[in-house]
């Protein structure tokens, strides 16, 4: 009689995660030689006083038997598709029929990342955004998995967006991501494509933005006065040039910070940028640099220059 | 009509003595006192504290007025005067109050020529209508043409300005204003050896070489001739002078130009001994 074979299976790793993105190259570069580790637990039958459990291939050859004498067996396996029957032996020494061969997928183990990186959060995969590309290089590693064949990474944005995925043969990747900073996942793939469980790394990834490039200022100076100068400013599409005019009086060594806002920040839209007429006597520092969306300022680029009083100025104290 | 003129003789006689009589004064009943030594330290320290209550961004309070008051009394008659010419020129270039008063101060201790000199002089150096140096060069300058400087104050002074005014006014020599700036400093390193200062030997020289037909040189080479002469004392441009005459226009040797040029060059460097001086000094105790 066969029995009524409902028996189910607690698997160590998570089935049935399918992707839409599938591997165009599955060859085999690395697989762990560790099996994954395979626990089902039978219906409990009252007259059994032992379990035997044969594992086939996908093509119905017989790979391993195993004996349990309760309804729990555990085994290691490869990973991939396989399909299984059992049986039980009754106290009267008499084996009862096979079950059907119900196929199941024995996934590989999920990828464990280092405890190491779980407790320190200063640790993080760091990439510089390229000035060109907007976008920076990271090179992310994680441990082998036993019984993966391959591993699809995914990469979260700050609001788990996924913005990337890829399958990688190895335990390695090389990323290409925008500036920002980002969480990624591994699911190790095994044998015919099972996949395992996803792990989420505790080590996050960092891309500083991009700068902009060095912009051209040219400083024209007044060959008949030093002190008469101007700044011809870059033009470039969607980049805005901001200004900043700091004052410090002469002989300010002696002073912490020496350098002392003019008024406020402010956007130059002209082309050309020369010192106000109505300024106080002392040095002064103008600078200037390039902003844009989601971009780093540019480097400033920084002139100084005097402004002296005029005999006028002076008239109340020279004597006539 | 007859009794006004008693009366009007009587006035004028009075007003004749009052004016001979000697007057309630007593800078006319004493002596005056001309010795540096006695200072008006009451009108110094009252004006300096009367200044420093009004000046809000020094932001002194009161104790600290009067303990800058004193230290600007200190340094006797006319400190307040330079005090406050110094400290408002330095002021109103730009220069941190802390420091203006500081260095105002040390120049209160100085005479009034000297005082004078770093006030004249630095506007000189540093303001964009003369020599347009930069601030830290105009003031190092400036202290060494005036507080550090060993001879008469006056005599530099006057050479220096002559100088600047000379080579910047566009009628005149006309040079860009570094070049004037080393002339003045080159030239005013012998204002010493020259009893009234190199300015007129100095002017008188170039005046005679750009104005001799037979000499010719451009201004540059005419200020290098100027700076040579004068490096070598007051009588070197009247020796110069003879030996152009002797050569050029006395004939006196069959020369050319440039040979002429030459040698007067030679005997015009002759016109300084330093072995004599050297002589001097060793006889010195």
């Amino acid at each position: 009689m066969i029995h009524n074979y409902l028996f189910s299976f607690f698997l160590t790793l998570q089935i049935g995660i399918s992707y839409a993105n599938q591997p165009d190259d599955s060859s085999i570069k690395s697989i762990s030689k560790k099996l994954s580790s395979v626990e089902m637990q039978w219906e409990e039958n009252k007259n059994a006083v032992k379990y035997q459990v044969q594992v086939f291939n996908s093509k119905n050859k017989l790979l391993k038997t195993f004996e349990s004498k309760t309804s729990l067996l555990k085994f290691k396996s490869t990973s991939g598709k396989v399909k299984i029957r059992g049986r039980f032996l009754d106290s009267y020494g008499k084996f009862s029929s096979w079950s059907d061969l119900t196929p199941i997928e024995v996934p590989p183990d999920p990828v464990k990342f280092n405890e190491a990186d779980q407790t320190n959060k200063e640790s993080f995969f760091a990439g510089r955004a390229s000035n060109k590309t907007m976008k920076g290089k990271v090179l992310i590693n994680w441990n082998q998995a036993p019984q993966a064949k391959k591993y699809l990474l995914k990469v979260y944005d700050n609001n788990t967006k996924t913005v990337l995925e890829k399958i990688s043969n190895s335990t390695s990747a090389e990323l290409f991501l925008e500036a920002g900073s980002f969480t990624f996942s591994i699911t190790s793939i095994g044998n015919e494509e099972v996949m395992g469980k996803e792990s989420f790394s505790p080590k996050k990834i960092t891309v500083s933005s991009a700068q902009i490039s060095d912009l051209n200022f040219e400083v024209a100076n007044n060959p008949k006065n030093e002190n008469q100068f101007e700044i011809k400013l870059p033009q470039k599409r969607s980049i805005i040039i901001i200004g900043k005019l700091e004052y410090s009086y002469h002989m300010s060594e002696r002073i912490d910070k020496p350098w002392k806002l003019v008024g406020s920040l402010f956007e130059v839209k002209e082309t050309i940028w020369s010192p106000p007429g109505n300024l106080t006597p002392g040095k002064y520092k103008i600078s200037f640099w390039g902003r844009k969306d989601n971009w780093q300022d540019s480097i400033p680029f920084e002139y100084e220059f005097t402004v002296k009083p005029t005999i006028n100025d002076l008239a109340d104290i020279n004597p006539n | 009509m007859k009794n006004w003129l008693p009366a009007c003789c009587f006035i004028i006689i009075n007003f004749a003595t009052f004016k001979a009589l000697p007057a309630a004064d007593d800078r006319l009943l004493y002596p005056p006192i001309e010795d540096k030594r006695f200072c008006e330290s009451a009108v110094e320290f009252k004006r300096a504290f009367e200044f420093f209550s009004k000046e809000k961004e020094l932001d002194f309070n009161e104790p600290r007025s009067i303990k800058a008051a004193i230290d600007v009394a200190k340094n006797c008659t006319g400190a307040f005067e330079r005090f406050q010419k110094v400290f408002l020129l330095l002021k109103k270039s730009g220069v941190e109050l802390t420091r203006a008063f500081e260095v105002s101060l040390e120049y209160s201790g100085f005479d009034n020529e000297r005082a004078k000199n770093f006030f004249v002089l630095f506007q000189k150096l540093f303001l964009e209508n003369y020599l347009n140096l930069d601030f830290t060069t105009a003031y190092k300058l400036a202290n060494g043409l005036s507080k550090d400087y060993k001879g008469d104050p006056i005599k530099l002074r006057d050479d220096f300005v002559k100088i600047v005014d000379l080579c910047t006014a566009e009628k005149q020599l006309s040079l860009d204003k570094k070049t004037c700036a080393q002339l003045a400093l080159n030239l005013t390193k012998y204002t010493e050896l020259f009893p009234k200062g190199v300015f007129e030997d100095f002017n008188d020289i170039i005046k005679y070489v750009q104005s001799h037909k037979r000499l010719g040189l451009n201004i540059k080479d005419t200020l290098n001739l100027a700076q040579r002469v004068i490096s070598k004392g007051p009588k070197a441009p009247t020796n110069f002078k003879k030996i152009i005459a002797f050569t050029l226009e006395e004939n006196s040797l069959k020369l050319t130009e440039i040979q002429a040029f030459q040698l007067a060059l030679v005997i015009s460097d002759l016109s300084f001994n330093d072995q004599e001086d050297k002589k001097i000094n060793k006889h010195d105790p």
